[in-house]
C-alpha cells in the first residue's frame, strides 16, 4: 500500500465523528483512547471543548473558531514538515451548509505531545513551552492551560 | 432647529404619495471594503428612512461593517424643492449644509428636519381622519 | 521542486483522454495565473478565437506553490483562466479566482492543476481521488443547484458526508466546483461555485463549462505539499501576526481600513445581532465571510449580498432583512454572477422608474416591480434570466448584449443608466475618481477588481472625512507608505489623484505596478487581493503595511527559492504581457479601450439617477499633499488618450497600436509570443 493510501485508510479508521461524542451530553468526560495518552473531552459550555490530559489541557472555543485550519496546518509542519491535514493533531471540521454554532467541530488526538517534539519548529514546546495550534490560531481561539 | 411651518394640505399629499417616473432621488450606500450601492429613493418617507445614520462611535466600532447612506446634501435640497415644491423645507436644508462642517454633521441636521416634516405630514392625515 | 505537486492534469472531454503535464516545464511562471495563461498559450490551437463556448476553448484551473500551506490568506485560492463569455464588445481571454479549501485539496491530490480542453459529448463530473482521475456521467446531476450537486457528489466520493451525516466535516468530503443552471443553459452571467459562497464570478466561466457539458469537478486528496524550510515559514507566519487583525486589541476598526490587517467578516454586511462566525479560506488569518445563525448567507460576502442589499432595504422601510442573505444564496445556488445580476437590477429598475420599462411600454415587460426587494422578485428575476424567458432572453446574453438588442446600448451608456463602464462589466469603482481601478480595467480584459490602492487611498480618506475625522495618516505620509512599498517604482506620485495627477506618468506607473504585482504575487502566488499588497497598517511599525518584505519571505520559506520581491515583479510583468499578447491577437487595439461615455459626459455627482458617492483622495496640488474631494468631475477623453499613450511607453508597447513590441517581449525571454504577433501581423512596431 503506497504511502497516500495509508493515510486514507487510516484517516477514515481513526477519526471519531462528531455526532459519537456529541453523544455522550455536555459537560460529561468521554474516554478516548487514541495512541498512548488518554485524552478526556470535557464540553465546558458556549461552544467551549476542553481536551484534558495529564500535563493540561488544549482548549477550543469552537464559537470564536473561523475554520480556516491553520491550527492543522501548523501542527503537521511543526511535527512533520510537511502540510497535510491528515497528520495534525489537532482536527477542525466544518460544514459549509449548516447554521452556526453547528458548522464547525473540533478534535485533539490522543498523541499531541503539546508540541514538546517539534523537529521543524525551533520553539520550546512542551507544558512550559509553546504549542504550534495556540501560537497561529488568528482568531485566538486556542489556548494551553497547564493541569 | 427652527421649527418648519406647517404644511398645507396639497404638500401632505405630495409627500406621502410615490413620486413620478424620472423623479426619484438615488441614494448611494457606501459599505467600506465591500462597495458601493445605489438605492433608488422613490418617495418622501424612503429618503427619511435611507438616511439612518450610525454614529460616529458605531462606525469606529464597526469599521468596515458600518454603512453610510449618501445622498448629496445639495442635490437632497434640489430635490425637495422641486419634486415636492417644498421650499420651506428646501430652505432649512441649504441653511443646515452651510451650517455643517462634514458631512456626518449635515445629514444629521437635515434627517432631523425632514423627521419633522413627516411627522408634520403624519400628523396632518390624523387630524383629518378625526374630522 | 517544494510547494508544487509537480504535475498538471490535462483532461480532454472531447476524447476522455486524461494525460499529465510536468509542473516543471512551467515553474518559471510561478503558478496561478503566470503557469495557467502559459498553457493556455501552448494549448490553444487558435489564439485568434473570441468565442469562449467554442469547444476549442481551453480552460485552465490552477493552484500555486503556496496553496495548502500555512502562507497567510494564499492558502486557498484558486484561479481560473481562458475564453470567457461576458466581456463586451469582445470576449477577451480573462481570468477569475475563488477561495476556499479546493486548491489545497487539489495539492493534497497531488495536482497542480487542470486543464481542460474539448467538449464531452453528455454532461459529466470529473472525480479525482489522489492519483485516480475518472470523467462520470453527470445526467443524474445535471439540472440540480450547486449545493445539491455538491453534497450529493460529497456523499459519493465520502459516504455519510453529507450534511447531517455521520462524517460530517470537511477534511474527509471533496472540495467541489460546479455550475448551476446559469452555467447549464450557456448564460453569459454564469460562475462556477465551490462549497456555500466562494466563487469565480466575472468572465462568465460557468457558461464555459456549461458548453463543454462539463458540471463539476471533485478532487479529494490524502497527500501532502512539501515545504522547503518549514521553520521559516512557521516564523514567517507568527511574524506576520502581529500585522493582523488582533481581537483582543481595542484598535478602532475604522483605522484597519487595511489589507492584511483588516478587521475579520469585514466582507460581512450586516450588524451582528444574528450570531454568527467569521469564516475564512484554509489558513486565511483575514475570514472575511461568515457562517450565520440560520446557515443564510454562509460564505457569502461583498457583492454577493450586495447584489440585492439596497433592494431589500427599500422594500422593508430601510431595514436590512434575511432577504439580503437568502438572495446571496439564490446567486450560488444558480451558479450565477451576482455582479452582473446587480448592474441588469439598477438597469431594469432605473428604466421602471423612468416610465421606460413595464408592461405594454418601450421595454415591455411584465417584471412584478410592486415586488422587487423581496426574495420572490429575485426569483422570479434569475429564474428569467437563467431559462431566457421574456426579459430573460436578453439578459442571459449579458447586460451589454441584451442592451444591444433592445435598442438602448448607446443612449443608456452615455447617461449612465446603463452602468457598465469598462468592457461590459458593471461599474464597481469608479475611472473618473479612483482612476487606477478603471484604467486596469480597461487595459485588461474585465473589471480589474484589484483593491491595491481602493482601500488606503480611497476608503480610508473617505469615510473618515466624512465622519469628521482625521484619517490615521495625512495625505503625505501615505503617498510615502504607497512609495515604500511600490517596489521598483517607489515613487509617490503615484498616489496623487488630483486632476492633473490622474493623466501623469506617475498614473501610469501606479497601473502597471498593479499589474505586475498581481501578474505574479496575487494572480500567480495566489496571494489573497484581500490581504495583499498591505501598503497601510495600523499595526505595522510607522503604520506600514508588509508590502514589500512579505512576500519573498513566504516564497522562499515554502518553495526555497530565492526571489527577491523586485524578481517578482518582473515576472508578473512577463506574464501580464502574455496576457497582452494574447488579447493582441483577439484583436485588441489602442482604440477599443475607451471607457462608456458617462464616464467622459456625466460628473461624477451623486444625485437624480447617477451612482457615485464622494470620493476623497490624495492629491498634490500646489505643491501640497492633502486629501481632498475629487468627485463631480469627469474623465477628459484627450487627456486619457495622452494617459494611454504614456502607460504604452512605460510598458514598451507600441503607443499607436498598444501592441508589445519585440524588444519588449525579447527581454522577457519571449520571443517566440513576438514570432507568432508578427506572423499575425499584429506585433508593435
Amino acid at each position: 500500500m503506497s504511502n497516500r493510501e495509508r493515510s486514507w485508510s487510516e484517516g477514515v479508521k481513526s477519526r471519531v465523528s462528531r455526532k459519537e461524542f456529541l453523544k455522550a451530553g455536555a459537560a460529561v468526560a468521554v474516554g478516548v483512547g487514541l495512541g498512548d495518552a488518554l485524552v478526556r473531552v470535557e464540553h465546558r459550555g458556549e461552544g467551549v471543548v476542553a481536551f484534558a490530559g495529564p500535563e493540561g489541557s488544549i482548549v477550543v472555543d469552537t464559537l470564536k473558531c473561523a475554520g480556516c485550519q491553520s491550527c492543522m496546518l501548523a501542527c503537521s509542519l511543526g511535527h512533520t514538515g510537511l502540510e497535510n491535514l491528515s497528520m495534525a493533531n489537532i482536527c477542525i471540521t466544518q460544514e459549509s451548509f449548516v447554521g452556526y454554532p453547528d458548522d464547525v467541530a473540533a478534535h485533539v488526538r490522543g498523541r499531541c505531545d503539546l508540541c514538546a517534539n517539534t523537529p521543524f519548529w525551533n520553539e520550546q514546546g512542551g507544558v512550559g513551552g509553546k504549542q504550534a495550534c495556540v501560537e497561529v490560531c488568528p482568531m485566538r481561539a486556542v489556548e494551553f492551560v497547564p493541569a | 432647529m427652527v421649527p418648519l411651518s406647517e404644511p398645507t394640505e396639497e404638500l401632505v399629499t405630495k409627500l406621502l404619495s410615490p413620486v413620478g417616473a424620472g423623479e426619484h432621488l438615488v441614494g448611494l450606500k457606501m459599505t467600506p471594503m465591500s462597495g458601493v450601492q445605489q438605492y433608488p429613493i422613490h418617495g418622501f418617507r424612503q429618503a427619511v428612512n435611507f438616511l439612518r445614520l450610525d454614529s460616529a462611535g458605531e462606525v469606529l466600532a464597526m469599521g468596515p461593517r458600518a454603512s453610510i447612506p449618501y445622498v448629496e446634501p445639495k442635490v437632497l435640497e434640489r430635490w425637495v424643492a422641486e419634486v415636492f415644491g417644498d421650499t420651506d423645507l428646501a430652505d432649512a436644508i441649504r441653511e443646515a449644509t452651510n451650517r455643517g462642517n462634514y458631512y456626518v454633521e449635515r445629514m444629521d441636521s437635515i434627517r432631523e428636519l425632514m423627521e419633522q416634516r413627516l411627522s408634520q405630514c403624519e400628523a396632518a392625515l390624523r387630524d383629518e381622519s378625526t374630522v | 521542486m517544494a510547494g508544487y505537486s509537480g504535475e498538471i492534469l490535462r483532461i480532454n472531454l472531447t476524447t476522455s483522454q486524461v494525460t499529465t503535464i510536468s509542473t516543471a516545464d512551467y515553474e518559471e511562471w510561478g503558478g496561478g495565473h503566470g503557469i495557467g495563461t502559459a498553457l493556455f498559450w501552448d494549448l490553444i490551437p487558435d489564439k485568434t478565437l473570441t468565442d469562449g463556448f467554442d469547444p476549442a476553448n481551453v480552460v485552465t484551473i490552477m493552484s500555486s506553490p503556496l496553496a495548502g500551506t500555512l502562507v497567510p490568506a494564499a492558502g486557498g485560492r484558486t484561479e481560473v483562466q481562458g475564453i470567457g463569455t461576458d466581456a463586451y464588445p469582445t470576449c477577451w481571454f480573462t481570468r477569475s479566482n475563488f477561495g476556499g479549501r479546493f486548491s489545497p485539496m487539489l495539492k493534497y491530490a497531488g495536482w497542480d492543476g487542470i486543464v481542460i480542453e474539448g467538449k464531452a459529448s453528455s454532461p459529466v463530473w470529473i472525480d479525482i481521488r489522489d492519483y485516480s482521475v475518472q470523467i462520470l456521467d453527470a445526467g443524474s446531476l445535471w439540472g440540480k443547484d450547486t449545493w445539491q450537486t455538491q453534497t450529493e457528489i460529497w456523499d459519493f466520493v465520502s459516504p455519510g458526508c453529507g450534511p447531517g451525516g455521520p462524517g460530517f466535516g470537511a477534511r474527509s468530503a471533496p472540495a467541489v466546483l460546479t455550475i448551476g443552471a446559469a452555467g447549464e443553459n450557456q448564460t453569459r452571467m454564469g460562475s462556477l461555485i465551490h462549497d456555500a459562497g466562494n466563487g469565480a464570478g466575472q468572465g462568465g466561466f460557468g457558461g464555459v463549462w456549461g458548453s463543454k457539458n462539463l458540471k463539476a469537478i471533485s478532487v479529494l486528496g490524502t497527500g501532502a505539499v512539501q515545504v522547503a524550510d518549514p521553520n521559516a515559514l512557521m516564523d514567517a507566519r507568527l511574524w506576520s501576526k502581529d500585522y493582523g487583525w488582533d481581537p483582543n486589541n481595542p484598535v478602532p476598526p475604522m483605522w484597519m481600513l487595511s489589507a492584511f490587517g483588516g478587521m475579520t467578516g469585514s466582507a460581512i454586511y450586516g450588524t451582528p445581532d444574528i450570531p454568527r462566525r467569521s469564516q475564512g479560506c484554509l489558513s486565511c488569518h483575514r475570514a472575511c465571510r461568515s457562517r450565520r445563525q440560520g446557515a443564510n448567507g454562509n460564505e457569502s460576502s461583498c457583492f454577493d449580498m450586495g447584489m440585492y442589499n439596497a433592494y431589500d432595504q427599500m422594500a422593508h422601510g430601510g431595514a436590512m432583512t434575511e432577504v439580503t442573505f437568502q438572495g446571496a444564496d439564490l446567486s450560488q445556488k444558480y451558479g450565477i454572477n451576482n455582479v452582473a445580476v446587480h448592474g441588469a437590477l439598477v438597469w431594469l429598475h432605473n428604466l421602471h422608474s423612468q416610465g421606460i420599462a413595464g408592461p405594454g411600454l418601450e421595454i415591455d415587460t411584465d417584471l412584478p416591480f410592486e415586488e422587487l426587494g423581496e426574495l420572490s422578485f429575485l426569483e422570479e428575476f434569475i429564474e428569467r434570466i437563467v431559462n431566457s424567458q421574456e426579459i430573460g432572453q436578453y439578459l442571459a446574453e449579458g447586460n451589454a448584449r441584451a442592451a444591444e438588442a433592445l435598442g438602448r446600448l448607446e443612449q443608456d451608456l452615455a447617461t449612465g443608466t446603463l452602468p457598465l463602464q469598462y468592457w461590459g462589466y458593471t461599474h464597481h469603482y469608479d475611472a473618473r475618481t479612483q482612476v487606477d481601478w478603471g484604467y486596469s480595467s480597461i487595459v485588461g480584459s474585465r473589471d480589474a477588481n484589484q483593491h491595491d490602492f481602493n482601500w488606503p487611498c480611497y476608503w480610508m480618506p473617505s469615510m473618515t472625512i466624512l465622519y469628521g475625522l482625521e484619517p490615521p495618516v495625512p495625505a503625505e505620509y501615505l503617498a510615502q507608505m504607497v512609495a515604500t512599498a511600490c517596489q521598483p517604482y517607489g515613487d509617490p506620485m503615484m498616489a496623487d489623484y488630483s486632476d492633473e495627477g490622474i493623466y501623469s506618468e506617475h498614473m501610469a506607473k501606479t497601473v502597471a505596478w498593479s499589474r505586475h504585482y498581481s501578474g505574479f504575487w496575487k494572480q500567480s502566488l495566489l496571494l489573497c487581493d484581500w490581504a495583499y499588497p498591505d501598503i497601510f497598517n495600523y499595526y505595522g511599525p510607522g503604520m506600514m503595511g508588509l508590502t514589500p518584505q512579505a512576500e519573498p519571505m513566504f516564497f522562499h520559506a515554502v518553495t526555497g527559492q530565492n526571489l527577491t520581491f523586485e524578481d517578482g515583479m518582473e515576472i508578473g510583468r512577463k506574464v501580464w504581457n502574455l496576457d497582452r499578447a494574447i488579447w493582441t491577437l483577439q484583436g485588441r487595439h489602442r482604440d477599443q479601450e475607451v471607457f462608456a461615455d458617462y464616464t467622459y459626459d456625466v460628473p461624477n455627482v451623486p444625485g437624480f439617477s447617477s451612482h457615485e458617492v464622494p470620493y476623497v483622495m490624495p492629491t498634490y496640488e500646489d505643491g501640497v499633499w492633502d486629501y481632498r474631494p475629487v468627485w463631480g468631475r469627469s474623465l477628459d477623453r484627450d487627456s486619457f488618450e495622452l494617459w494611454k499613450t504614456s502607460f504604452y511607453e512605460l510598458e514598451g508597447w507600441d503607443s499607436a497600436t498598444g501592441w508589445p513590441t519585440r524588444s519588449t517581449l525579447e527581454s522577457l525571454g519571449l520571443g517566440y509570443v513576438a514570432d507568432e504577433l508578427e506572423a499575425h501581423g499584429k506585433l508593435g512596431g
